[in-house]
């Protein structure tokens, strides 16, 4: 136990030593600025602009635009941008973290945060469109996994069986009735479920179809 | 800057006995036009001269062209050949000039001090301006091929004007079962703010918050109602752009790069080295990943180090170690390793991997290494909308202190697992119509099975813009055998996008021999939404099930500002 004790103390002297140190060192060997992504040029490339500026600047503030500005983004690049993506300002996607082109290769998580921590892979469009982050079609996605939703469970509210679904955590979760029915087991009381024994494998007496009744099996 | 390309014309070796006159090509852009003329970016200081000819060369690739009827020194004037054709402003073009005009127009600058002034002669007085000592700096590297302004120093992020960006929603959704008037309903009000350089250094301040009221009834139990006001991210960042390797953020937030190690109430840095790799730590506590979000009782420490291929960052790996301390106690040594590997075209490959090491303390799993979670993807898209996708996912229970899932006991622990494996394809079939398949094979500690789909869809379906899908699917799962078939369709109208579709599944449950043991279930869904130009979206949906003799619905509607 002294030896594993030593051990946890010098893991955590050793994690905070790291972040001394990245402290002291953040100083040095900075990335010159023509070095960072100079290859894509300016945050908003203009080469492809037409000459006459007054077009979309206004003359006494190059970093506004004038009102009546319009951008085909679609005709001027050849990327079309859809959904809410066509309703962002260009500063949204374009602007000092770096050269666009980067964060749209990675996909979704480019740009935006992976509140499913990961867990869910990078195909954010199978469950959200670019239109607004509500998901659709999770009942397809779940008859597809080894828990479809049959009866009472496909109108139960996701976070009954998934602690985190209300901050996009999802897995893992136990697929044994016991796992969210624990209370129900301990009301069972006629019989009195838990005193004969009758603790797991609910689906030998109960259909998943409804909260109530027990059928018999064969 | 304006490109200049030398090239001999045509017509000069087609004429050999004539001296070859040497041209050069002039690009332009049209920055106005009506019918008949066109105005264009360059005049006579670019070598121009009225009746030159000019071509344009609009996106469609049908080239269209002109001639010179008026000029001024940057700008001219161009009679379209095709009174029918109005180029769009922004449309290339081109002239050829001659070389020997372009040099003329191309004289040198004045001598930039007269004998008179430089010697000091009272010339210099005489024209009133007076003596200076010599210019200190040097001149910019431009070139006369180069725009004034092209090195124009750009705002940093601390000189931008600050402005709020994100979203405000609310969401209600309702449930009811008919069997013991079940029903849950849950409302919503949220935000999602980012204040870009809200304290004028240049950092962001970050929003992100839910309040939800749910209450929920519940046959012979009490019923539940609960209110709760959720904190995702308050967070303060600075840096991590081109003008700052160094990135800090502060407060309560997702883990930047690292995702994998969850919400922190502390703080994190992270660093772009010259070679394009990042490396970061963090220090803080880990909120309950539920509704909740207790802080308190998991303090975590984490490092991790982002390799980049090259400046396209087209191939990237990630290695990051996370230790977490339970009421203080050691509890997590969580190894987090991820690779991204996203060619424009070809195959991607995106994975994950957990891996938790355990010690002799950790009695249900025993030492040693485990990957407690992975998620491998590869697929690729092909011209005209094809695609295939292969996936495997690991999940096992972690050996923690930490309050993460519902109680889980050290046999589960010790054993339970899930693994699956599939594939997806879409393959077009020519005009409007596409097929597509879906497959899976799952294994955990005690059953397999697997699952399959197939359907088709067709686009301008009877009418222009009707979205029609159907198709046909089993599942062998880990409680029942499911047949069933779907179909669906969708239409965009000037009033939004509607979608409808019925489902119908057969679900034989295993264990059973007697005639109770299938459920069919019918299911009806429908939804609208639109989105407006004022920023506004709005949603409604409905969902009704049958099965048995009972029936549930659940419905709700979404309302959302984005700015």
């Amino acid at each position: 136990m002294a030896r594993l004790r030593a051990w946890k103390a010098a893991a955590l002297a050793a994690a905070i030593g790291f972040l001394a140190v990245a402290c002291v060192v953040q100083g040095h060997d900075s990335a010159a600025q023509r070095l960072w992504w100079a290859g894509f040029g300016p945050v908003l490339p203009h080469d492809t602009f037409p000459g006459d500026c007054s077009l979309c600047h206004v003359g006494n503030d190059w970093q506004r635009v004038s009102g009546d500005f319009e951008f085909d983004h679609e005709q001027e690049t050849g990327v079309a941008l859809e959904g809410a993506h066509n309703r962002a300002t260009c500063l949204r996607c374009h602007n000092d973290r770096g050269p666009v082109a980067v964060f749209t290769a990675r996909g979704c998580i480019g740009c935006h945060e992976d509140v499913h921590v990961g867990t869910l892979g990078a195909e954010c469009t199978t469950c959200h469109t670019q239109e607004t982050w509500q998901p659709f079609g999770q009942r397809e996605l779940h008859d597809r996994t080894r828990f479809p939703l049959i009866g009472v469970h496909a109108s139960t509210a996701c976070h009954r069986c998934h602690t985190g679904a209300e901050v996009g955590r999802f897995t893992p979760t136990d697929t044994e009735c016991v796992t969210c029915h624990a209370s129900d087991l301990q009301r069972a009381t006629n019989p009195n479920h838990v005193a004969l024994g009758w603790i797991d494998r609910c689906d030998r007496c109960h259909l998943p179809r409804t909260w109530e009744q027990a059928e018999i099996g064969g | 800057m304006i490109p200049m390309i030398a090239w001999n014309g045509p017509g000069a070796s087609a004429a050999p006995t004539v001296q070859q006159e040497e041209f050069v090509v002039i690009e332009l852009r049209v920055t106005s036009a009506r019918p008949r003329v066109a105005i264009v970016d360059r005049g006579t200081i670019d070598g121009l001269a009225r009746l030159d000819r000019v071509v344009f060369r609009p996106r469609d690739g049908v080239p269209y062209e002109g001639t010179i009827v008026r000029i001024e020194e940057r700008v001219a004037a161009v009679e379209l050949d095709d009174p029918a054709f109005v180029p769009q402003p922004g449309t290339r073009g081109e002239t050829r000039v001659p070389k020997a005009r372009l040099d003329a127009v191309r004289v040198a600058p004045p001598a930039t001090q007269p004998d008179a002034a430089k010697n000091g002669a009272p010339g210099a007085a005489r024209s009133g301006v007076p003596d200076h000592p010599p210019w200190e700096r040097t001149d910019d590297e431009w070139t006369p091929e180069e725009p004034l302004l092209a090195k124009v120093r750009p705002l940093r992020p601390a000189e931008r004007e600050s402005r709020t960006s994100g979203r405000v929603y609310t969401i209600y959704d309702y449930a009811h079962s008919s069997e013991g008037s079940r029903s849950d309903s849950f409302a919503r009000v949220g935000t999602d703010l980012t204040w870009e350089n809200a304290f004028g250094n240049g950092g962001d301040l970050h929003v992100d918050g839910e309040f939800n009221a749910r209450s929920t009834t519940v046959p012979d139990d009490d019923d539940e109602s609960t209110s709760r006001l959720r904190l995702d991210r308050l967070s303060y960042s600075w840096g991590g752009n081109r003008f700052q390797p160094n990135r800090f953020e502060l407060g309560r937030f997702l883990q930047h790069e690292v995702p994998e190690f969850g919400v922190l109430d502390g703080f994190q840095w992270g660093r772009r080295l010259s070679s394009g790799n990042t490396v970061g730590a963090s220090v803080g506590y880990m909120p309950e990943p539920d509704g909740r979000q207790s802080t308190g009782d998991d303090l975590q420490v984490a490092a991790y180090y982002r390799f980049v291929a090259d400046e396209s960052e087209m191939l990237s790996m990630l290695a990051g170690y996370q230790k977490t301390f339970h009421h203080m106690d050691a509890d997590r040594d969580l190894f987090v390793a991820k690779l991204l590997y996203l060619p424009p075209v070809g195959w991607n490959v995106s994975g994950t991997a957990w891996i938790d090491y355990y010690d002799a303390t950790d009695t249900a799993k025993g030492s040693g290494f485990e990957v407690t979670q992975a998620y491998l993807s590869t697929g690729r898209r092909f011209d005209g909308g094809s695609s295939i996708r292969f996936t495997y996912t690991h999940l096992a229970f972690p050996e923690i202190e930490r309050n993460e899932f519902l109680p889980v006991t050290n046999e589960q622990l010790a054993k339970d697992r899930s693994d699956r494996v599939t594939a997806s394809g879409r393959q077009t079939l020519g005009g409007d119509v596409a097929m597509f398949a879906r497959g899976g094979v799952w294994s955990d500690e005690d059953d397999d099975g697997t699952d399959a789909e197939f359907g088709l869809e067709l686009d301008d379906f009877v009418v222009r813009g009707l979205h029609v899908e159907a198709a046909g699917f089993g599942v062998d799962s880990r409680f029942e055998k499911t047949v069933g078939w779907r179909a669906g369709l969708s239409s965009t109208t000037s009033h939004g996008l509607w979608r409808a579709g019925y489902d119908f599944t057969l679900n034989d449950i295993d264990g059973f021999t007697n005639d109770n043991d299938s459920v069919p279930q019918h299911r009806v869904r429908g939804s609208w939404e639109t989105h407006l130009d004022s920023g506004w979206s709005l949603a409604a949906y409905g969902d009704l099930l049958l099965f048995d003799n009972e029936q549930s619905l659940v419905a709700g509607v979404f309302l959302e500002r984005s700015f």
